[in-house]
């Protein structure tokens, strides 16, 4: 009888269709609503930047000075609908103190209706490289680049980019996938269901994730890697992987590693796996990795068919 | 120039009421008054001559001060550092640029995909999985119950997020996708929980 209803129970978990969104054409109106303001920069500022469904553009220029330029839309099939749902969209772009402070939202004050139309933020910022920014998105889309002194990120449903970056970066998501190029620093990530991309990469990381993938593609210049992943997989890509020390562990998880790679296994039990491996030279590049619950791959290259 | 309602005006005057102080305002007065007339006949009294002396001895002592005289030109002085200081300050204050310009576009969108909204219609089957699973006395012998559970309820909660997001900014493709992807993981954990059951 028990086995039945298993059987019952998976048979009815299996087979729910997999989800595909029925498509329609339609023509809307789309009303775009465009800020800019400039802030001349000062030693000591940072940039605030609190996005809600917003695509945060972030660059750098020779200037001395701070753009933003914020663009929200509206579409829907009805002008008028448009127009007063753009309405809705609330912006914030000031100084306070030494915060340039930028935020968009949408005010849900009693009595007025929620809207109806499709709704987007899109932040175009210029700053000077050295600085510091720290951005917070909230379903949104980020892309960041060339910055020099200090990026903090924390995103909820947010993809974040970055590129040429170096300094401090500290960055946390949650359903939000982490990529990186380029990047040179002392690198801090904390991610819950986010995977983790990160290429050509120098400098210091700690990583901890969790549910995600995890897949680092080092370059000449990298001094630490440290990571703790739990029910994540690991993937280290380095054509130098046998320059590196490595102490390696796994519970519940393999590490598969290429034959001239001479790790040595300290414990190898069904259940934990700990190696490590100390090169001949005075000095490498550390790395650490712990998983729990996941794989450890160690690659010279990364496959021709990878889908990163 | 000749005044105009003059009549008007003097009529006016003669009708205004007339009030007579009252009693205690004379004599309020009249005290006032003695009190004057006393201090006028208080004793004078000439100081020693030896005050005078210290007084004059002192004088020689003390080192002559210079009247203090504020001339134009230290006036003009003053004002100009005052002129300085504050268009140095407003220079070096930072700056907003305060034509924070807002501009209006409309246009047609051409192509744009709605989504129905299904994402609920497998609800029931899951759920009747996690219930089964949930007061299964074999799976709460197992190691992950808890955590498949809690991965259950944060998954239920990343997808109540995602909809009260489209609640607010609308059914676009981001919101599906990520939608999506939570259908799958939630599946994904039922069919974990319909297997240890």
């Amino acid at each position: 009888m028990r086995k039945l209803f298993r059987t019952y129970i998976y048979f009815i978990v299996l087979t729910i269709p997999y989800y595909a969104g029925a498509q329609t054409t339609q023509q809307l109106h789309l009303i775009t609503k465009t800020m800019e303001k400039s802030f001349t920069y000062q030693d000591g500022y940072e940039v605030n930047i609190e996005g809600e469904k917003a695509d945060v553009f972030i660059d750098t220029w020779d200037k001395k000075e701070i753009s933003i330029k914020l663009e929200l839309s509206a579409r829907h099939p009805d002008k008028a609908v448009a127009e007063a749902d753009l309405e809705k969209i609330k912006y914030i772009a000031k100084r306070v103190k030494n915060k340039i402070y930028l935020r968009n939202y949408i005010s849900e004050e009693e009595g007025i209706d929620a809207p109806t139309s499709n709704l987007d933020a899109q932040y175009t910022i210029y700053v000077p490289e050295e600085c510091p920014v720290y951005l917070k998105n909230y379903f949104g889309v980020s892309n960041v680049s060339n910055l020099t002194n200090q990026f903090r990120f924390f995103g909820e449903f947010s993809q974040v980019g970055m590129k040429n970056m170096s300094g401090n970066l500290d960055l946390t998501s949650r359903f939000g996938d982490i990529n990186g190029k380029m990047l040179n620093g002392i690198v801090s990530v904390d991610s819950r269901r986010s995977d983790i991309t990160l290429e050509q990469i120098q400098g210091s990381y700690n990583i901890k994730a969790e549910y995600g993938i995890v897949r680092i593609l080092s370059g000449q210049g990298l001094l630490d890697l440290n990571i703790d992943a739990d029910k994540s997989d690991v993937y280290l890509f380095d054509k130098k992987l046998l320059d590196y020390g490595y102490v390696l562990n796994t519970r519940h998880g393999e590490v598969r590693f290429p034959s001239d790679l001479k790790l040595e296994f300290i414990e190898n039990s069904d259940e934990v796996k700990k190696l490590q491996f100390t090169p001949q030279q005075e000095f490498y590049p550390s790395v650490s990795i712990s998983v729990t619950f996941g794989d450890v791959y160690l690659e010279k290259s990364v496959p021709v068919n990878a889908d990163f | 120039m000749q005044e105009q309602n003059r009549e008007t005006l003097i009529k006016a005057i003669k009708e205004l009421p007339v009030h007579e102080p009252g009693p205690a305002v004379w004599d309020r007065i009249t005290g006032e008054l003695d009190l004057q007339e006393s201090i006028q006949q208080l004793p004078q009294y000439a100081p020693p001559s030896a005050i005078w002396e210290n007084i004059e001895a002192e004088l020689d002592s003390a080192p002559a001060k210079q009247a203090k005289r504020i001339t134009l030109y230290r006036k003009l002085s003053v004002a100009a550092s005052v002129a300085i200081l504050l268009v140095a300050g407003f220079w070096l204050l930072p700056k907003e640029n305060a034509s924070e310009t807002v501009s209006y576009e409309v246009a047609m969108a051409e192509e744009v995909f709605k989504y129905e909204n299904d994402w609920d219609g497998d609800e029931s089957s899951l759920i009747v999985a996690v219930n089964a699973f949930k007061g299964d006395p074999v799976a709460q012998q197992d190691d992950n119950y808890n955590t498949l559970l809690a991965e259950w309820d944060e998954l239920n909660e990343a997808k109540k997020e995602i909809k009260e997001m489209m609640d607010k900014y609308g059914h676009d493709s981001q919101f599906v996708r990520q939608l999506g992807a939570i259908e799958r993981g939630r599946a994904a954990v039922a069919k974990q929980m319909a297997i240890n059951i």
